[in-house]
């Protein structure tokens, strides 16, 4: 590499070496010199290969001399001479080179502009000649041309020919098209053309035939279209009912007509087609005129839902007053009363109906929310829910029935209303024979309409005489016996209407004090609630249907909600309390109405919030009573079971650790064991004491005739007596079993991941081995008992699997710390890449700045040293000349002198 | 003694967390291709996939032209649990141009090619490259020869596929015992062999040709074994 570089730099320096030369002045060895690159850069232009230090200081050298020199011997003068002359500020030309600079400037100056006018001496007059066809023109000779021109015009050639004559034109293209011309002419004659004529004629009027054929089936092809399309619903759906007919018509007579046509000559349908003004075009016309859609009205706020309802009933409640008085119904009466009906069994798919809800048809959910009470007992005791579950599903069907036959007349209705409405307009607008005819065909399905109603009327009617002798406006009942005095002895779907009627009128949007009213209502059905709850037997339909009610009111008024359920709570902790402390006779446990009550607020408020105002103090005392209450009969063993499947229906959602309940099913499964003893090591004494004192849950008969399980009877268990021969049968225990078993599967699901899951349920597994080993069990029981152990197993492997040792101190290696490098992205050499602009650019001009000073200083410097030489130069100079003249003083005296001192003065001047 | 003489140099330190005790290793990568040339308006690191025309045209080879081989043999070795331990004592770049590199062990080398050209292009450039969040200089162009920079009586073990020993590694680090520096002197280039004259002892790790950085992971493999990295 360095070789090459080597190499250019020499031919470099043969260059400037030679150029020295050619000029013809002395070489300086110093200007031969060059600095070398020191590296290479592939890509980097080469920019002159470094620099000649030498040549460039001897430049500089020379500059000086021009300028600075002059300016120091100009130094003491006042004025200078300056000569203009041309060429005399050049040294390097000589006199031929002057003279020849001086003529050229001459010429220029003559051909200025101003010299145009200058009248032109004779000698240099430019020829400039007017040539034609590079002959100059000044040689032609005007006249033989036109005679030749002359002569040919009289031979009487056309245009053509003297195109190609004229100024510039050729004779060889003009001779070649007239021969074409003259041969076509004489190729066609008469006959021949006009038998061209003919064909031509021909030709169009078969283009125009193929044109028309083609046309009629373009049309036949659109007609059958449209019929297509007239009976697509697309159409149907854009049309509105009266024009859809007279469309319809047309259609068919289309159809007909086409019919027809195919019999008939087709030259007579045209004729028909024609004579008649064009239905489809009539029927577009006039739909071009009708009215375009509608926006629709806007959506009701639920203030404005709810104002509407209040009005509806107040009106409905004026008419039943007044048929009161008159005691005459009128069909007419009838069917208003169905249609304001409507609105109320709209409303019994919910009261919030949203924008995009679908059609009243279309419903999801078979009537109302399925009964939760049933939801519980079905965890409790399946079978004996089978009458009641009966019974509500054909509530349900008959209320889907009902919806469905409403809904279909009111559809009928609608459409009744549009049709009476287009009927009105079309009479307005013209009394068209058509019109008329539709018209009748109008009141043809009007009046079927009307038939089909009243016979919808008469399954409707069956369920209006029931409600009719409820009033429609009622006061929200500000007591418990006034609430009981207006419904205690109505049917279930009364209880439902009145209520809702209820809240319909007193609304709390409705009026500030209804919020009051609300409010105190809100508790009376709460009471209500407990009371149904405590009635025997329970009428698990009427909670069920208090329940949607209560549960929408809770969401109207949330903190008077809470409040209730907190002082109901307060006083259910009370009562516990207190027999705690009496200890005599009775049970502990919470009557059926507490838990009624408790799972009402479960379905109210979010179970799954870690801290709540209501809930929590009800986990608090429902994990209280499992543990604190003494199990003295069976019933007690229900409802242990039933706060277990409550906690556990909480605690699904909630997922939080019950230590409660998982205690109690233990002693629950201990109590089916000859020996409590055994459970000992396994569960805590105090819960043996209070659930194992007997062994409740001990199967009597050693045999294994409990193959089959009878379901047990909610209301039965409920009524019976603590000393029931319910309670003592082996069914009962395997019941119980079972149902334990399930909790605790549920439990199983939930605690799953719990870390602590193996010793929370170790127990479990000891205790369970010993209940299967100790009672006959069925198949079943055995089954699910299995499957639970299996679970237990397998999650306590999981998780032993998964622990990880204790280990002293682990103290992770520390990894040595890293640093990024700073560089920028597209790396420029020589840009400044601080981020602070005015940082940068400050530095950079400072930089300058000292570059320029400092160049400055070394030239300033550089002249001085110059003018020091110069300095000298003059000095030495100087010098030298006084020295001469001094020598030449002192000779001469010296001569002088020697002359005088050997005397002969004269003898030299003699010489000379 | 060894890291005596680093810090004479005027590095940063070292990692030294018990030095005193463990020995170390320090890496020298000969024959890197790092090279700038001026490619349109900057400075770029030449390498064979974005400039083979450039290289062409100025009649090279463009195979010669490999900086990626540089960047995984150096992500290698500093993302290794051996440099996260502080093990690595040294980390030098001899470039084919005849430049030294300096590498702080501590560096965290940028993990896309690209910016890895264009940190190399600056370090070229500006001779050397600070941290952005630390007072050290992370790499620097230093003077040759290597041999200065490297610790008095440390071991230096050539490695090439062309060598006559082929050597099980383990074994032969477990040879020079647990106290000692190493030097391993490893090429990161394309073609040909490494030909430095300081070296003691020429070995082949394998009897496969390697690539430079899947050698470098071998013998850090094998040094994290010895020293019980994990």
């Amino acid at each position: 590499m360095s070789k090459k570089r080597k190499a250019v730099g020499l031919r470099a320096n043969k260059g400037f070496l030679k150029r020295q030369q050619s000029s013809g002045q002395a070489t300086n060895m110093f200007e031969a010199l060059w600095t070398r690159n020191k590296f290479f850069v592939l890509g980097k232009k080469q920019k002159g290969q470094g620099q000649r230090i030498g040549f460039s200081r001897s430049l500089a050298n020379d500059k000086r001399k021009k300028t600075l020199l002059q300016e120091y011997k100009q130094r003491g003068k006042a004025n200078a001479f300056l000569d203009r002359r041309f060429g005399e500020d050049d040294e390097r030309l000589g006199d031929d080179d002057k003279s020849i600079m001086r003529f050229q400037r001459e010429r220029q100056l003559q051909l200025q502009r101003k010299s145009k006018f200058n009248l032109p001496d004779e000698e240099d007059e430019d020829e400039e000649v007017l040539t034609h066809k590079g002959a100059a023109l000044a040689h032609i000779d005007d006249y033989v041309d036109e005679l030749s021109t002359d002569e040919d015009n009289e031979q009487g050639l056309d245009g053509d020919v003297e195109d190609g004559l004229k100024f510039g034109g050729s004779p060889e293209g003009y001779k070649g098209k007239y021969n074409v011309i003259e041969c076509e002419k004489k190729q066609r004659s008469k006959k021949e053309i006009m038998e061209e004529v003919v064909a031509k004629s021909k030709f169009y009027k078969a283009l125009k035939a193929k044109e028309k054929e083609e046309d009629s089936h373009l049309k036949d092809k659109l007609d059958s279209e449209f019929a297509a399309l007239s009976q697509s619903r697309a159409l149907l759906s854009l049309v509105r009912p009266k024009k859809m007919n007279a469309l319809k018509a047309v259609v068919s007579r289309n159809a007909l007509e086409n019919a027809v046509m195919e019999k008939y000559d087709p030259g007579v349908s045209e004729q028909m087609a024609k004579e008649k003004p064009d239905d489809y075009d009539k029927l577009m016309k006039e739909m071009i005129f009708d009215m375009r859609a509608h926006a629709s009205d806007r959506l009701k706020t639920s203030e404005e839902l709810v104002k509407e309802e209040r009005e509806r009933l107040e009106e409905l409640e004026n008419a039943r007053k007044q048929r009161m008085l008159e005691d005459a119904d009128s069909d007419l009466e009838e069917t208003q009363l169905n249609s304001k009906n409507q609105g109320e069994n709209r409303r019994l798919h919910g009261i919030g109906v949203s924008g995009d809800d679908l059609s009243e048809n279309f419903c999801m959910d078979g009537g109302p929310k399925k009964g939760w009470v049933d939801e519980v007992l079905s965890r409790t005791m399946e079978g004996m829910k089978t009458e009641t579950d009966d019974e509500d599903n054909s509530d349900d069907a008959e209320e889907d029935s009902l919806d469905s036959s409403n809904t279909d007349a009111e559809e009928e209705e609608d459409i009744e209303e549009n049709s009476g409405a287009d009927v009105n307009s079309g009479r307005e607008r013209n009394s068209s024979p058509k019109i008329e005819c539709d018209l009748k065909q109008k009141e043809r399905e009007l009046s079927f309409n009307v038939k089909k109603r009243q016979t919808d009327l008469v399954s409707v009617m069956g369920n209006q005489r029931q409600l009719e002798g409820l009033p429609y406006v009622i006061e929200a009942p500000q007591s418990l016996e006034e609430f009981t005095k207006l419904v205690g002895n109505r049917s279930l779907e009364e209880l439902v209407t009145v209520i809702r009627r209820i809240r319909a009128c007193n609304a709390i949007s409705l009026a500030v004090e209804n919020r009051k009213k609300m409010q105190i209502f809100y508790n009376v059905l709460l009471s209500y609630f407990a009371t149904v709850s405590a009635q025997r037997p329970v009428s698990l339909q009427r909670i069920n249907a208090l329940v949607r009610p209560l549960v929408e009111m809770s969401s109207e008024t949330p903190y008077f909600a809470a409040a209730c359920a907190r002082e109901r709570l307060m006083q259910m902790h009370k009562q516990l309390s207190e027999k705690l402390r009496i200890k005599e006779g009775g049970t502990c446990w919470p009557s059926i109405k507490t838990i009624f009550l408790l799972r009402l607020w479960c379905m109210i408020f979010p179970s799954s919030d870690f801290r709540h105002a209501v809930m929590t103090p009800a986990i608090l005392l429902m994990g209280e009573y499992l543990m604190r209450c003494h199990i003295v009969s069976g019933r007690d063993i229900v409802i242990g079971s039933l706060m277990c499947s409550l906690l556990l229906s909480v605690m699904r959602h909630a997922k939080r650790y019950c230590p409660e309940v998982l205690m109690f099913l233990l002693a629950l499964f201990s109590s089916a064991l000859p020996n409590r003893m055994i459970a000992q090591h396994h569960c805590p004494g105090f819960m043996l004491e209070l659930v194992a004192s007997k062994s409740w849950l001990l199967l009597q008969c050693d045999e294994s005739v409990h193959q089959v399980m009878d379901d047990l009877h909610f209301n039965s268990i409920i009524i019976a007596d603590d000393s029931a021969p319910i309670f003592g049968s082996d069914n009962f225990r395997l019941k119980m079993l079972q149902i334990a078993v399930r909790n605790l599967q549920g439990f199983l699901n939930i605690y799953a991941d719990l870390s602590c899951f193996p010793e929370v349920f170790a127990p479990f597994l000891v205790v369970l081995r010993e209940v299967m080993r100790a009672n006959k069990l069925p198949d079943r029981l055995k089954q699910s008992i299995f499957e639970a152990l299996e679970f237990i197993h397998a999650k306590t492997e999981e998780h032993d699997r998964m622990r990880q040792p204790l280990r002293i101190r682990v103290k992770r290696p520390v990894p040595i710390k890293q640093f990024n490098p700073k560089f920028e992205e597209n790396f420029a050499q020589g840009r400044n890449y601080d981020p602070d602009r005015e940082r940068a650019e400050k530095k950079k001009l400072l930089r300058q700045l000292k570059r320029e000073a400092k160049g400055a200083a070394r030239e300033l410097r550089k002249d001085n040293y110059f003018l020091v030489e110069e300095k000298m130069k003059e000095r030495v100079e100087a010098e030298e000349i006084r020295n001469e003249n001094y020598r030449k003083a002192m000779s001469f005296l010296e001569g002088q002198e020697a002359a005088f001192k050997s005397g002969q003065l004269g003898k030299r001047r003699k010489r000379r | 003694m060894g890291e005596d003489l680093l810090c004479q140099n005027g590095d940063s330190k070292p990692p030294m967390d018990n030095a005193e005790e463990d020995g170390g290793v320090i890496f020298v990568l000969e024959k890197a291709s790092l090279e700038t040339a001026k490619v349109g308006k900057n400075y770029q690191l030449l390498n064979c996939d974005d400039h083979a025309n450039f290289l062409r045209k100025h009649k090279r080879d463009p195979a010669a032209y490999r900086p990626d081989i540089l960047h995984q043999a150096l992500l290698a070795i500093l993302d290794s649990p051996l440099n996260k331990a502080g093990r690595l004592k040294g980390l030098y770049v001899q470039t084919e141009n005849n430049v030294l590199i300096q590498i702080n062990p501590h560096v965290r080398i940028p993990r896309t090619f690209k910016r890895f050209c264009g940190l190399m292009a600056q370090l070229l450039h500006k001779l050397s490259i600070r941290a952005t969040n630390g007072p050290d200089k992370l790499l620097r162009v230093i003077k040759q020869p290597v041999t200065q920079h490297l610790p008095v009586g440390a071991r230096r073990i050539g490695m090439s596929f062309k060598a006559p020993k082929v050597v099980q590694l383990r074994d032969y680090i477990a040879a020079a015992g647990l106290k000692s520096t190493l030097v391993f002197v490893v090429g990161a280039m394309a073609h040909g062999k490494i030909e430095p004259d300081y070296i003691d002892d020429l070995v082949a790790v394998s009897e496969y040709p390697l690539s430079a950085a899947c050698c470098l992971g071998r013998i850090c493999n094998a040094l994290e074994q010895q020293w019980k990295i994990l």
